[in-house]
């Protein structure tokens, strides 16, 4: 590619040099293939369009609409898990570079450039990745994997944490997430490096807080679970009556306590750790294996499975029940026209 | 990700409260020899000093639910963090061993004393509204309202405010709040002489509490007695809301602040009603406070100091949890692969789905190309192809289908990504430019190998510098200058490629064609090396110990003797 100046004319060197690169139509449209070359090369650009070309791989600045071309594709109250397809990405950073190109001869130089532009790009992801999780060995190749979420959840949640792993447990090494980020009031998209089997959605974190379980089908009935001092849970649920102005009876948790074993401390620290409610987190584990249908047997997995229809009710942690009728048409409400 | 641990502690109460005098008296002893210059000195008399009608954002380490939001879960207590961990100990509550800050969750609603006497002015239809403890599922009896016709009405500034329409007690108007057409209330800011007009008994009270006076300045709120009575525990119960966190990092640093929780849940309403009430959170001083548990059976109205206080609406739309287990209930979309539906005929892995195992839609969009046009997006059902890391698309496709086979289905997919990247990188004059400030570097070594001690067979044409004319730095400053302004290389270099011993060299490093031979004349050193005569036997000489004498070693070894006597040995 790259020569001492020649007495050739320049059209003949331009086409000498273009024959080397095995320039063709293929299924990605024209394709310049100069694998018996290696460039000992690397790429200086600025970091602003360091920056746009690393956020274009994660999708930063792809419009939703090419991303979910169908409405269907990502209803409301929906998760989603995809593959990211690399040629599809590697061809917006080959557009952006289109813009400097000028002719026939830039073309040539633009497929060395080319070469070393997604080098860099690829190392700077697999670095983001260590950045992120210090025990990252990902590499490109492996393959990028996502997650969209289109929810109530995003809307009031936005700054949602999202963990994967690659195990079955948090004791598995964890996949790092290389973006997680809202598209609008209600879509988040995520992108892993590599292909998790363990994705976790934690509340995001806001401190310690207190409350109550409050079940609505017993009017004002409310629930506390009882813990010991170290935070565990050591038997049944205590229960409150909440009373019109929703004052919680602090001295019926301090009497519940007590009443089980009177060695029980009559202070505030009782009464805080029997309404501490840490972060909810909700797992998703690779619990079903399917298959491509096209490349090997498909799995018979029930319908029900990811969507099922809802019962009246739902038992939760601490004895209570999720009304899901009523849940749901409050969810609607939220996200309807106007509403914010 | 750190995690953290708490440890929770039920109060952390000062030796000296604020606002006391304590006495300091210093003596020494020694213990050992030597004169005693000053046995004692006179006693200090240290006042102590702590916030007590306000507090600063340097006081407050967060707050819960966050100001001015509007989606927190209505079973949560509001609370907030304070950094000075035994503030709410630092003076005496409404009686003895008890915190002196309380925090209350209040709405324009509860402030509302309905007794339907005299005109209803504009704005009224708030005052109508029932207190949110009014309309919680089992609603506690009010006791009678105090004897004062209060109603909402707008005054001249836009805000709005609770006065008396008639005579109430002493025909005087409350010190009440301002509220914004929201609902938001913002606590009055007073001279403590003032409240005497409006609230005789709590400016009495406040004046008897050590360091308040008549010209002191504080944020107040008038309560009315019966709402206080609902909302604020009694004096015995305030300790069980206030307790002091310890957060334990893995690092070992501890951080301490203090807690003071609403003992009152805030109240989203009925999931059928419109937008939940706008709710106050106040944290207030009871600090010598004994009058509001004897007044609050008496109605009328009570006047608080705000320390702090900030609004959010709370959600109805369940909390964190509820929502997560939502998401799997028809007819929400559920938990799936990409493409996949939650019902219908089965396409993909036993799931319906609008999309085939490639990512292509099963029913293409609507288009106004010719032929037969399949697209897919980025996102892929199944894991894509291997990618081709060494093809490059300089230009989309589409003159490249104008020859396609009638029928043939034809792939925008890349083409709308290469345009997609075109129109992003115009769309940014930013972009553009810095297309322009791009350029190659060679990986240069960080460390030069001296090149001509390099048996000249083992030495590969690539990139480099001939070193038997420059030095090692001049030939990376060389490399370098080079890279920066490849037209001005210097004399026998070529642009990039560089000659050497063995040829011309290649930026590309060692051509295909030539590694064959470039490794068999490596291969033939090597075995040069290998079939050499051996190095001589030892010529050192050896030193009769029995004759050596000081002159022949100094003869032998003059160096060592110079530096001896150098050093003064």
């Amino acid at each position: 590619m790259y020569q001492s100046f020649t007495t050739k004319s320049g059209a003949a060197v331009v086409a000498s040099v273009a024959a080397k690169f095995g320039v063709q139509s293929g299924p990605d449209g024209l394709e310049v293939d100069f694998s018996e070359f290696v460039f000992p090369l690397t790429v200086a650009m600025p970091q602003r369009l360091y920056d746009f070309l690393i956020g274009l791989r994660l999708l930063r600045n792809i419009p939703l609409s090419y991303l979910v071309p169908d409405a269907a594709l990502l209803p409301t109250e929906a998760i989603r898990f995809f593959h990211l397809d690399p040629t599809w990405m590697d061809r917006v950073v080959d557009g952006v570079f289109s813009v400097a190109n000028t002719g026939t001869l830039d073309m040539v130089y633009s497929a060395g450039m080319l070469a070393s532009i997604r080098l860099t790009l690829d190392n700077g992801l697999e670095a983001l990745a260590q950045q992120i999780e210090s025990t990252s060995t990902w590499k490109v190749a492996d393959g990028m994997t996502g997650m969209l979420i289109r929810s109530e959840l995003v809307r009031r949640w936005p700054n949602i944490v999202v963990r994967a792993y690659g195990g079955e447990d948090e004791a598995a090494k964890p996949v790092a997430v290389l973006r997680a980020k809202t598209l609008s009031k209600d879509v988040l998209v995520v992108v892993f490096a590599g292909m998790p089997t363990l994705v976790e959605l934690r509340e995001p974190y806001v401190g310690i807080r207190f409350g109550v379980e409050i079940d609505e089908s017993k009017g004002p009935k409310a629930y506390v679970l009882r813990r010991d001092t170290t935070g565990f849970n050591t038997g049944p649920d205590i229960q409150l009556n909440i009373t019109g102005p929703r004052v919680v009876p602090a001295r019926s948790i301090v009497l519940a306590l007590k009443a089980d074993d009177a060695r029980e401390a009559d202070d505030a620290r009782m009464v805080a750790i029997q309404l501490m409610r840490p972060p909810y987190v909700q797992r998703f584990g690779n619990a079903i294996h399917e298959t491509d249908v096209k490349g090997g047997p498909v799995v018979n997995v029930p319908e029900s499975w990811g969507s099922e229809d809802p019962p009246p009710s739902r038992p939760m942690p601490g004895g209570r029940f999720m009304n899901v009728a009523s849940l749901q048409s409050r969810i609607a409400q939220n996200l309807a026209p106007g509403k914010s | 990700m750190a995690e953290e641990k708490y440890r929770v502690f039920a109060s952390l109460t000062p030796v000296i409260l604020s606002g006391q005098t304590a006495e300091i008296t210093a003596s020494q002893t020694l213990t050992n020899h030597g004169p005693l210059l000053h046995a004692s000195g006179p006693a200090v008399k240290v006042l102590v000093e702590g916030p007590q009608t306000s507090i600063t954002d340097d006081d407050i380490a967060g707050v819960y639910p966050a100001s001015g939001s509007t989606d927190s879960p209505d079973n949560f207590l509001p609370h907030i963090a304070l950094t000075r961990r035994t503030l709410p100990w630092e003076r005496r509550g409404p009686v003895d061993g008890t915190p002196w800050l309380a925090l209350l969750v209040v709405t324009e609603a509860d402030l509302t004393v309905r007794v339907p006497i005299g005109p209803i002015l504009a704005g009224a239809e708030r005052a109508a509204a029932l207190p949110i403890a009014a309309a919680s599922p089992a609603p506690a009896p009010k006791p009678p309202a105090a004897p004062v016709n209060n109603v909402l009405t707008h005054n001249e500034a836009g805000s709005r405010a609770l006065v008396s329409a008639a005579a109430g007690v002493g025909g005087v108007t409350p010190i009440v709040a301002d509220f914004t057409e929201t609902g938001s209330m913002a606590p009055k800011s007073v001279a403590i002489s003032e409240l005497a007009a409006t609230d005789a008994a709590t400016h009495a009270q406040l004046l008897t509490i050590p360091g308040l006076t008549n010209s002191t300045q504080i944020n107040t709120i008038a309560i009315p007695a019966a709402t206080l009575k609902e909302i604020l525990p009694v004096a015995q119960d305030l300790k069980y809301f206030c307790n002091v966190k310890e957060v334990v990092q893995d690092d070992g640093t501890d951080t301490y602040t203090a807690i003071v929780m609403s003992a009152r849940l805030p109240y989203a309403g009925d999931p059928n009603a419109n937008r939940p009430s706008t709710h106050t959170a106040l944290l207030v001083s009871l600090e010598h406070r004994e009058d509001i548990y004897t007044r609050w059976e008496k109605g009328g109205w009570i006047n608080l100091i705000v320390l702090h206080s900030w609004t959010f609406i709370p959600s109805k739309g369940g909390d964190f949890q509820e929502v997560c287990e939502m998401i799997r209930y028809r007819p929400n979309g559920g938990v799936l692969r990409f493409g996949n539906l939650p019902a219908g005929s089965r396409q993909s892995a036993g799931f319906s789905s609008l999309l085939d195992s490639s990512g292509f839609l099963l029913q293409p969009l609507d288009h106004a190309e010719a032929g037969n046009v399949t697209w897919r997006s980025p996102l892929r059902p199944f894991p894509p192809p291997p990618r081709a890391i060494l093809a490059f698309a300089v230009r989309s496709d589409p003159e490249e289908f104008a020859g396609a086979p009638a029928g043939t289905p034809l792939d925008y997919s890349h083409a709308t990504a290469f345009e997609l990247g075109k129109m992003l990188a115009l769309a940014d004059v930013g972009i553009r430019e810095d297309l322009h400030n791009i350029h190659e570097v060679l990986n240069v070594p960080a460390k030069f190998v001296d090149f001509s001690a390099i048996p000249p067979a083992l030495q590969k044409p690539y990139w480099g510098v001939d070193q038997r004319q420059q030095s090692i730095d001049q030939a990376q400053q060389s490399i370098d200058q080079g890279m920066q302004n490849p037209w001005s290389m210097g004399t026998n270099q070529s642009m990039l490629g560089v000659q050497n011993i063995v040829g011309n060299g290649q930026v590309a490093g060692i051509p295909a064609q030539n590694v064959a031979a470039q490794l068999d004349a490596a291969v033939t050193v090597v075995n040069a090396a290998a079939t050499a005569p051996a190095a001589p036997a030892n010529q050192n000489t050896p030193i009769d110990i029995g004759a050596v004498t000081e002159a022949s070693l100094a003869a032998e070894f003059p160096e060592l003797v110079n530096a001896g006597i150098a050093r003064g040995i």
